[in-house]
């Protein structure tokens, strides 16, 4: 019999750095869970995205027992550091201060696609090229459907 | 460690974008919620960076901004109030105060973890103790690197070792260590806060390692050279994908596997020097 789900948490934290500090121990800790427990196996399982911001949703059930799933990182830390920029324009759509190309739009909607309410990759890279707009940067070239 | 929470209020389109953009200054976790999200970040950072990103952020997007400060507590109280006692076969129980005492095991560790990591429960800190079984502490000196709670190296002396140095970057741990070393009345622990580099000394016949595959992994060369010759180190703290990674990291170190334990995807590597 499937468990009772008792509430779920949506994080983002750092690929290998999760601690018991806020929000992960009050969040887990009022409920009952080990926070300590889920610190290990966050942390394990993130060792080759250290230090990358990383969605992960955590499931926490009845018994005090917990899943989690880790989400592909979100399109908007992946663009910034497609354009290794350290900040969005200033001033949006009138300041570009940053470039992507429609190739790293693919990489990252391909990255995204599971995660993505996406039929295909052609309309993940829409909506990555509009989180990149709304950033403040440039999505260089013509969109390859174009071509 | 105390925090300041940022409770961020904003454009559902907006959330993901302001998320990444907060990201580029040391916040380490955020948190979504229905209409934005909260940001947290450890007192001790520089707010100037904070305040400069936050002023250059609301030219470009609206969103209303609360923050509030989060004193540093015991966040694990309620799952430390009531957790299992845990056995490892005859050999050793752990439990903690309020638990009855164990009539069936060799040795028995009192632990009062309150938010360090070590009681058992987990594979890798059951992995290890099975390993410590198998090894001799008599009159050893032994490391406990990552001591968490302090059981390893309080086991250690309940073995026999002569002298343990135990080590933890982590604050409540280094705090914890000394507290059930108290408890079990051990007084040959000599508890650091820091990374490796805070233990000076060598010379270690025995090196228990529980922490993670990473911080493994940078610490192998100064392990193998805190090592005895013939001197064991036992890791653990990573997970069965990383097993080839491991076992090629430990060769080219010129340690010699001894035994590789496996429970529930966790992995424990005995390796001598």
């Amino acid at each position: 019999m499937a468990k009772e789900v008792d509430g779920f948490i949506k994080l983002q934290v750092r690929g290998g750095s999760a601690n018991p500090s806020p929000p992960v121990g009050p969040a887990l800790g009022a409920k009952g869970v080990n926070i300590m427990e889920f610190c290990k196996r966050f942390n394990a399982k993130t060792q080759d995205q250290q230090g990358k911001l990383l969605p992960v949703v955590i499931s926490i059930y009845k018994d005090k027992s917990f899943d989690f799933v880790i989400k592909t990182p979100p399109a908007a830390v992946q663009l910034l550091e497609a354009a290794k920029l350290k900040k969005g324009s200033s001033v949006p759509n009138r300041d570009k201060v940053g470039t992507v190309t429609w190739d790293q739009i693919r990489v990252i909607a391909e990255i995204k696609m599971p995660d993505l309410n996406a039929f295909n990759v052609e309309s993940g890279m829409r909506m990555v090229a509009g989180t990149a707009r709304s950033m403040g940067l440039l999505v260089s070239g013509t969109p390859p459907w174009e071509n | 460690m105390d925090y300041y929470k940022y409770e961020i209020t904003c454009q559902p389109n907006f959330s993901e974008i302001l998320m990444a953009l907060f990201s580029e200054v040391p916040f380490d976790t955020f948190e979504e919620h229905e209409t934005g999200f909260n940001a947290y970040i450890p007192i001790k950072e520089d707010f100037s960076v904070v305040q400069d990103l936050i002023h250059k952020l609301k030219e470009q997007f609206d969103f209303q901004i609360n923050k509030q400060y989060i004193k540093a507590q015991n966040w694990n109280k309620k799952w430390e109030s009531n957790f299992q006692p845990i056995q490892i076969g005859d050999f050793c129980g752990i439990r903690a105060d309020f638990h009855p005492d164990f009539d069936n095991v060799q040795y028995q560790v009192n632990i009062n973890p309150k938010m360090a990591f070590g009681t058992g429960h987990h594979a890798t800190t059951f992995l290890v103790i099975q390993i410590m079984k198998s090894l001799s502490f008599e009159k050893k000196k032994v490391l406990d690197y990552g001591c968490g709670t302090g059981v390893l190296a309080i086991l250690g002396s309940m073995l026999g070792a002569t002298h343990i140095d135990a080590v933890d970057i982590e604050e409540p741990s280094f705090e914890n260590t000394i507290e059930n070393c108290e408890i079990n009345n051990v007084n040959n622990v000599q508890t650091y806060h820091g990374t490796l580099a805070s233990v000076v000394d060598n010379g270690y016949d025995i090196i228990l390692a529980n922490i993670n595959r990473n911080v493994i992994l940078k610490s192998l060369k100064e392990l193998y050279t805190k090592l005895n010759v013939g001197g064991v180190l036992v890791i653990s703290g990573f997970v069965t994908e990383d097993k080839d990674l491991m076992q090629e990291a430990c060769e080219q170190e010129k340690f010699v596997i001894q035994k590789i334990k496996e429970r529930n995807n966790w992995l424990c590597f005995q390796i001598q020097k």
